[in-house]
């Protein structure tokens, strides 16, 4: 860690000439990968990342660099070279830099650098033990990877104040390549955690990868998904992407502040069907996507995003709540040193409804239930956004009938979050990985089953019928 | 020589051969906001990555910054990644290509204009294109400009080195009318700032845009189709990839068996062109090997696979310099991408096609490189009569790859510079004879 002497030997050059805020991004991170192929170990790489960035703030206007050579020379001229870009006299001084404090939610106790290499390789066993369990002709390649990253980061701010936020995530996943005379199909199994390495379960390892064994299988032999616009049961867990990428990137800070977002001006009114309650919560503790204090140095709260329709919240970064005139609320974020942070998600989810799932399969006379999805995109100043479903299945007469393959989803966010009909109560989170304008961030998206009374669904398979 | 240091040190603790990848980089940006400069970014870094041959498996570990005091801790990490190694594939670090064509890619020009002439060009973009018309409610107009270090040095005795620059300049111009917001996306990548037209992309920045107000549905079905150069780009890359040994060797890909026979239009001829001579040229690979130009496909046939070290030697043939580093591993990738173009420009690929759809843009998770189904978010325009008549209004394009580039019925005259293929290409656009669009 930088001695807190040069920290504001630094701070002070970033704001002598005139800059009102500044802060350093320290970052010490390991990353390290092990993958199989054909049941063989191929890959272990462990990727080092050492670095500094310094965030340099006069009004709405940011200047930030970035290196990784840490001598004092090195970052004094880098903190130089940024404080060029203003040219008026110091009215910011740092005198002292007190340690912040903070609720540890997330805390390692067990770090995957003290993990001997053979348990992480068991886990992978476990997978492979599984696959050959249910093993198929028609699987033809399955590569498992065990990654796990550990971010060690000292934020110093130009507020008197300095902080270290350690955090690990670790994630199995295997994925699938199946061929038949249909041709090839395939399929993800992720388990993943902010966790240390016993919250691996060998039930759960087993049971999701038999389910995806299932579902590449069931791809195969599914037929092409009718286009059109229908309605849509979208399934809990991860269908939440929908709402994170109609809703959850508009509500960003950085698309408000700047006015290119759908939701623009639109707090306090109806912007999706009452029925709808939403929120985005970094503090659900060693959740996926849960931080403590964000790089702001706020500290991560519950945000209601939606309530009852209604728009009540936003994620804000303290630099694009300045536009906004509001502060911060612990949702400024970066994937490592070489980004600058703004506003993200972290667990954003819509809650609970009355629904039982089995409510809404039976009162939907056709269309598409789409389960589980490959991800998505979003345009947050149009709000166009698109999901390609990587398990769906044809409604019929309430009941789930024959799979389909390559089906996305197509809207408009402000549109579709007025199409919701029916909300399921069986909510869950899902992890992903989002990249946006600072980096790929871990974050949850997650939502109990819904439907959405039409959405323009792409696909070859011809009409519904 | 600098390195001595880890090469002794790594061949003392059984490391046969090593190797040494340093990237070393200095990066600006800045971005321009409805006319304000909205942020402002400088960098400059070094990554490296280091490999090495321990008891016939390779090993490697990647980290920022490469000095001598950590030898001993890359040495270390090298010899864990190696030890729990099983994959039994031949493994390298290369002695060096018998000859280079070297070549010069770096612009000295571009980093001596200065940081506010760059501003200035990049404000005077915004500007022209905040004034062009009413409708026009956001623009954001972003610099950055690159200078890479590119170099290899191995315990052999190899020294290559590759130094390039270049910048983007992107604008995002959102336009509203009627309660409804379009947006387009252009860029302009190159490393000769002399070159820029401000007016001219300006006007196309601007064009883009406004052209997409009033969008119409039309029915879901069955159309010709162009296919704009970006979109192209996007299809081709996930085409290609099975022409990778190692998707053959693994068994994945759908052009097993298929060297010299028809997998496309007679009219798709695509060459790898690592030595082109602009910013994405290689003259040398990852492994270090020298790279050469090549047909991929030759009038729909496709010529040949392509190889790196390992592949090349589990296969029995020579490596075709197509070894790309993904992540500790050396993978398989093309170079520079040259779809050759034809002699029809897009009016008269238009009007042969007369009426149909120009799809200009993709978006999303929706192109399975797999098997080659797709199926899209799209932007585009009816083409009615040989000419546009009006904006599609969120459709979805559907079909698969194999199929599209059967069905390419000419290609276009007029190449774009892409930054869509991984290592870049230059891409005409396509009319296709068939292609499902999904609308309201």
């Amino acid at each position: 860690m930088l001695s807190k002497k040069l920290a504001m030997e630094v701070l002070n050059t970033a704001l002598s000439t005139g800059g009102d805020y500044a802060d350093i991004f320290e970052e010490h991170s390991t990353a390290q990968a092990i993958r199989t192929d054909k049941d063989k170990i191929d890959t272990c790489s462990t990727n080092y990342l050492d670095g500094v960035g310094i965030r340099l703030l006069l009004g709405n206007q940011c200047v930030y660099g970035y290196t990784n050579d840490l001598s004092k020379k090195s970052l004094l001229t880098l903190a130089s070279n940024l404080s060029k870009s203003f040219a008026g006299k110091q009215i910011v001084k740092v005198s002292s830099l007190e340690k912040q404090s903070y609720k540890n939610r997330n805390k390692v106790k067990i770090s995957y650098d003290e993990v001997p290499i053979e348990r992480k390789l068991h886990l992978i066993d476990i997978v492979i033990d599984e696959v050959k369990k249910n093993y198929d002709p028609r699987i033809i390649r399955y590569v498992c990877t065990f990654s796990t990253t550990r971010q060690n980061v000292t934020i110093f701010n130009s507020k008197g104040k300095y902080f270290n936020r350690i955090q690990e995530w670790g994630q199995l996943s295997c994925s699938f390549v199946g061929m038949d005379e249909s041709g090839y199909e395939n399929s993800v199994m992720i388990d993943r955690y902010q966790n240390n390495i016993d919250t691996f379960k060998e039930e759960t390892i087993r049971e999701k990868t038999k389910k995806e064994i299932d579902n590449l299988i069931r791809l195969l032999g599914a037929k092409e998904c009718p286009a059109g616009v229908m309605p849509v049961v979208v399934g809990n867990g991860f269908g939440g992407v929908l709402f994170h990428e109609s809703c959850g990137h508009p509500l960003e800070a950085s698309s408000i502040a700047l006015g290119l977002s759908c939701f623009c001006g639109k707090e306090g009114e109806y912007i999706a069907s009452p029925i709808v309650s939403a929120v985005d919560d970094s503090t659900i503790p060693y959740e996926w996507g849960s931080i403590d204090i964000d790089d702001d140095g706020n500290l991560g709260c519950k945000r209601q995003l939606i309530k009852d329709g209604v728009l009540t919240n936003f994620m804000i970064d303290d630099f694009n709540g300045r536009r906004m005139n509001r502060d911060g609320n612990g949702a400024c974020r970066r994937q490592n040193y070489r980004y600058m942070p703004t506003s993200r998600m972290s667990n954003t989810y819509i809650e609970n409804g009355k629904s039982t799932p089995e409510e809404i399969i039976e009162n939907t006379k056709l269309g598409l239930y789409a389960v589980s999805f490959l991800g998505g995109s979003v345009n947050p100043g149009t709000g166009e956004f698109n999901f390609a479903a990587s398990e769906a299945y044809i409604i019929r007469d309430g009941k789930i009938c024959e799979p389909v393959r390559g089906a996305v989803l197509i809207g408009k966010g402000y549109e579709i979050l007025k199409e919701i009909d029916m909300v399921g109560n069986d909510l869950e989170l899902a992890g992903g990985t989002c990249g946006a304008a600072s980096g790929w961030v871990y974050v949850n998206v997650g939502q109990p089953t819904l439907r959405i009374k039409k959405v323009l669904v792409g696909g070859r398979g011809g009409k519904l019928e | 020589m600098k390195y001595d240091k880890f090469f002794n040190e790594a061949k003392e603790h059984g490391i046969s051969d090593s190797q040494l990848i340093i990237t070393s980089h200095y990066s600006l940006s800045f971005s321009i906001f409805n006319g304000e400069t909205k942020d402002y970014e400088i960098s400059d870094g070094a990554s490296c990555l280091a490999r090495g041959i321990y008891k016939g498996k390779l090993g490697s570990v990647s980290l920022d910054h490469y000095d001598n005091s950590k030898v001993s801790s890359i040495v270390n990490r090298i010899i864990e990644s190696a030890s729990i190694i099983e994959n039994d594939d031949p493994v390298f670090i290369y002695e060096g290509s018998p000859k280079y064509h070297k070549f010069n890619i770096y612009n000295k020009h571009l980093g001596e204009v200065s940081t506010d002439e760059k501003i200035n060009i990049t404000h005077q973009i915004c500007d022209l294109i905040l004034a062009a018309d009413p409708r026009i409610s956001n623009a954001e107009v972003g610099y950055s400009e690159t200078v890479v270090n590119y170099s290899i040095f191995n315990s052999k005795g190899l020294k290559l080195t590759q130094k390039s620059n270049y910048f983007d300049i992107i604008a995002e111009v959102f336009a509203e009318e009627g309660g409804v917001t379009k947006s387009s996306y252009e860029y302009i990548i190159s490393n000769k700032i002399e070159e820029i037209n401000a007016e001219e992309f300006a006007a196309k920045c601007v064009k883009s845009v406004l052209n997409q107000l009033g969008g119409v549905s039309i029915p879901t079905g069955t159309y010709k189709a162009i296919l704009a150069p970006e979109v192209t780009a996007q299809f081709l890359d996930a085409w290609l990839s099975h022409a990778s040994s190692d998707a053959v060797q693994k068994g994945v890909s759908l052009w097993i068996d298929k060297s010299g026979t028809q997998v496309g239009s007679p009219k798709i001829t695509v060459i790898d062109r690592p030595q082109a001579r602009n910013i994405f040229g290689r003259y040398f690979d990852d492994e270090g090997v020298a790279t050469y130009d090549k047909p991929i496909i030759k009038y729909g046939i496709l010529n040949t696979y392509i190889y790196n070290l390992t592949t090349a030697a589990k296969a029995g043939v020579e490596t075709t310099g197509n070894g790309y580093s993904a992540g500790g591993k050396t993978g398989v990738d093309f170079g520079f991408i040259t779809l050759k173009p034809g002699r029809k420009t897009l009016n008269e690929l238009m009007e042969k096609m007369g009426d149909g759809v120009y799809i200009t843009e993709i978006e999303g998770p929706g192109l399975n490189a797999q098997n080659g189904a797709f199926s899209m978010q799209s932007t585009g325009f009816l083409v009615e009569n040989g000419k546009i008549s009006k904006p599609l209004d969120l459709i979805t394009i559907s079909g698969n790859i194999f199929d599209l580039f059967k069905d390419v019925t000419d290609v276009g005259s007029e190449l774009k510079l892409t930054a869509s293929l991984s290592n870049g290409g230059e891409i005409p656009p396509v009319l296709v004879k068939k292609l499902l669009v999904g609308s309201e």
